[in-house]
């Protein structure tokens, strides 16, 4: 909390405080400062936790640690096997072929959803929507939901009103932080069957250093209402980069090499339901669409800073 | 550097290489100190583009690791002056300078650095990082070297750049691991004589030089691109010469460097070490080869509206493949 510098808009009250023992009033006006509003301002740019100071550990005691980790050692045993094989085969994929489609997760089981992490703003006592990640009656996944604009009046918050899906980290053997890597790869392809509403889709790749670890690349991916599905191919191209969701200036491309998450949010400010149907989420590489970034950064004069 | 002028790069380049000669000719080792610390500086902003998040990423990693050895290097150096161990050779504070400066130059165990860095810088300066920044640390290193240390330090950047370069996709990481493996020569080579050193460091410069002007040219950063570009034959040609030149066999210009300083490893009778050079050399060979292979006689697909013709630029070309085939013959004229 030392780190947030707290404004204080004050008011003054003027108190008179008398004497019981002299009777007589003081005539010392003693200024106190009450604090009526409170607007905290950051005034760094480093951050401390990578969730965003909220606090999402779940607390076990050490002995259901050292058990769960029983559990799961032999479970990390193969993987690290595994990867010690494809090390020793040394054949990595070399290439993408043009009109392939290499699916990321196909959602046609349960157990793709454990993948997954659904949040929205009522978690963390911010909102009032809700969201939930399940099977569809048709055999997909749906991403489905309550939105609620409401704002909670407890002064904390301006604004309400999200939902979103987001893959989890993706690991290697004994838990160590992996990426994706798509260099191989242009285009994004998702069959979704949405219900008309707009929905972001984020990716997110987190570098090494705090400065980059909230910023995310979107796309507005606009649905059909329809009982038909539809194929959305989005060439990476044309992701626009957002820190912590304010579209920044200085717009760069995505790395591909060190993709960390991908997800998919709604918050179009339309209170109501929504539901997305998802089919898979997949990566194929377009021969034919050679742009490398579709927002043009203007050349500008010096005294122009942020860009 | 918001305008990225032409006029700024040469300033910073003008800066690294006089950095370089300051650090290799002062006659006290912290003006060695000095030169090691001007060259990082100078080289932070050739490497930092801030419209590329990787790149500014990219070179605050590799302040942080050459900070972190140049402060190992000065605290070995004050050691070295309060304690008055000037002339003793094999000993701990030797070790910890050469580990400072081994650091410095991405060279096995301390290379982790170095494939990720490469990864994030374009193809012009991971040139200048992989020939020009190697200079000053490799001259302090033949100052004061433990001979023993280097010699598992050889055999650890041997084996290192030829494992680590086997799984790899990304062209920049692969020639990243072929660094440190002919770090691995040209260590042993400055340990017999700075003359041979040059001649090497000179020859895989020039090496280097035609690889990354190629694949700068072609803007290929990746091993797919090799495959569903659709390239010229005499540029797939060029591509066989310089990879097979790099990986040092003969009739190629890279063979001659590494057959005279095996002659000098036979001289000094290291037989032990002559196999491990042969055999990760091998190894080199073996990735050069399945790279090549798959872009001359594997035909992916042909893209005909994708067209590598590069006419302007096919007489560099052609004249870096005629350099790298005939110098060998053509070096025998010079000693005449």
């Amino acid at each position: 909390m030392s780190l947030l510098k707290t404004n204080v808009i004050t008011s003054v009250k003027y108190l008179r405080s008398f004497s019981v023992l002299c009777r007589k009033s003081n005539q010392d006006h003693h200024l106190k400062k009450c604090p009526i509003l409170f607007n905290t301002q950051r005034w760094l740019f480093w951050e401390r936790h990578r969730k965003g100071g909220y606090d999402t550990t779940i607390k076990t005691s050490n002995w259901e640690h050292l058990k769960n980790g029983l559990v799961e050692l032999k479970h990390e045993l193969k993987l690290f096997a595994k990867e010690l094989k494809e090390l020793y085969d040394m054949d990595p994929l070399l290439i993408a072929r043009p009109g392939e489609i290499d699916l990321l997760w196909c959602f046609n089981s349960p157990t793709v959803l454990e993948k997954f992490v659904t949040t929205c703003d009522s978690d963390h006592g911010e909102g009032y929507s809700s969201c939930n990640l399940e099977m569809s009656p048709a055999g997909r996944a749906l991403f489905h939901g309550y939105l609620d604009t409401r704002v909670p009046k407890d002064g904390r918050i301006k604004k309400a009103g999200y939902c979103a899906m987001r893959s989890k980290m993706q690991r290697k053997s004994f838990k160590r932080a992996s990426t994706f890597d798509w260099h191989l790869y242009n285009t994004l392809v998702l069959k979704v069957r949405g219900d008309g509403r707009a929905y972001l889709l984020n990716i997110s790749t987190e570098g090494y250093y705090d400065i980059t670890w909230n910023d995310i690349y979107h796309y507005i991916l606009y649905t059909r209402g329809g009982p038909y599905w539809q194929v959305a191919k989005i060439p990476f191209s044309k992701f626009v980069l957002g820190s912590k969701g304010r579209l920044q200036d200085k717009q760069t491309r995505m790395r591909f090499d060190k993709v960390t998450h991908f997800g998919i949010s709604c918050g179009d400010k339309i209170v109501g339901k929504f539901n997305l149907e998802i089919e898979y989420v997949g990566l194929e590489f377009d021969p034919t669409h050679d742009e490398e970034f579709a927002y043009e950064m203007y050349k500008t004069d010096k005294y122009i800073v942020a860009v | 550097m918001l305008t990225n002028n032409n006029s700024n790069k040469m300033f910073f380049l003008f800066i690294l290489f006089f950095s370089t000669l300051i650090s290799i000719s002062s006659n006290s080792w912290f003006g060695c100190w000095i030169g090691l610390e001007i060259n990082l500086l100078s080289f932070i902003p050739l490497i930092s583009n801030s419209k590329n998040l990787l790149s500014v990423e990219t070179s605050l990693k590799y302040f942080l690791t050459q900070s972190l050895a140049s402060i190992n290097f000065l605290f070995m150096i004050l050691i070295k002056f309060s304690l008055l161990k000037n002339f003793d050779m094999n000993n701990i504070i030797s070790i910890m300078m050469n580990s400072s400066l081994l650091m410095k130059m991405g060279s096995a165990p301390f290379h982790f650095w170095f494939p990720n860095i490469v990864e994030g810088l374009s193809w012009m300066n991971n040139f200048m990082l992989m020939t020009w920044q190697k200079i000053s640390p490799m001259i302090l290193l033949s100052y004061y070297f433990n001979k023993n240390f280097l010699i598992f330090m050889i055999i650890m950047n041997l084996i290192i750049g030829s494992l680590g370069g086997l799984n790899q996709t990304s062209l920049r990481k692969l020639l990243a691991f072929s660094s440190i493996n002919n770090l691995g020569w040209m260590i042993f080579s400055i340990m017999i004589s700075e003359n041979l050193w040059l001649f090497y460091f000179l020859i895989y410069s020039m090496m280097i030089f035609m690889m990354i002007s190629l694949f700068f040219l072609m803007n290929m950063y990746f091993m797919n691109q090799l495959f569903i570009n659709n390239m010229n034959f005499f540029i797939k040609l060029n591509l066989l010469i310089n990879f097979l030149s790099l990986g040092g066999l003969p009739p190629f210009m890279g063979f001659m460097p590494k057959w005279i300083i095996i002659n000098f490893l036979l001289i000094n009778k290291f037989y032990f070490l002559t196999f491990i050079f042969m055999m990760t050399s091998l190894i080199i060979i073996y990735y050069y080869i399945r790279i090549i292979y798959s872009s001359f006689m594997f035909n992916y697909f042909k893209m005909k509206w994708v067209n590598l013709l590069m006419k302007n630029n096919m007489s560099l070309i052609n004249l870096s493949s005629f350099i790298s085939i005939s110098s060998m013959i053509l070096s025998t004229f010079i000693f005449m």
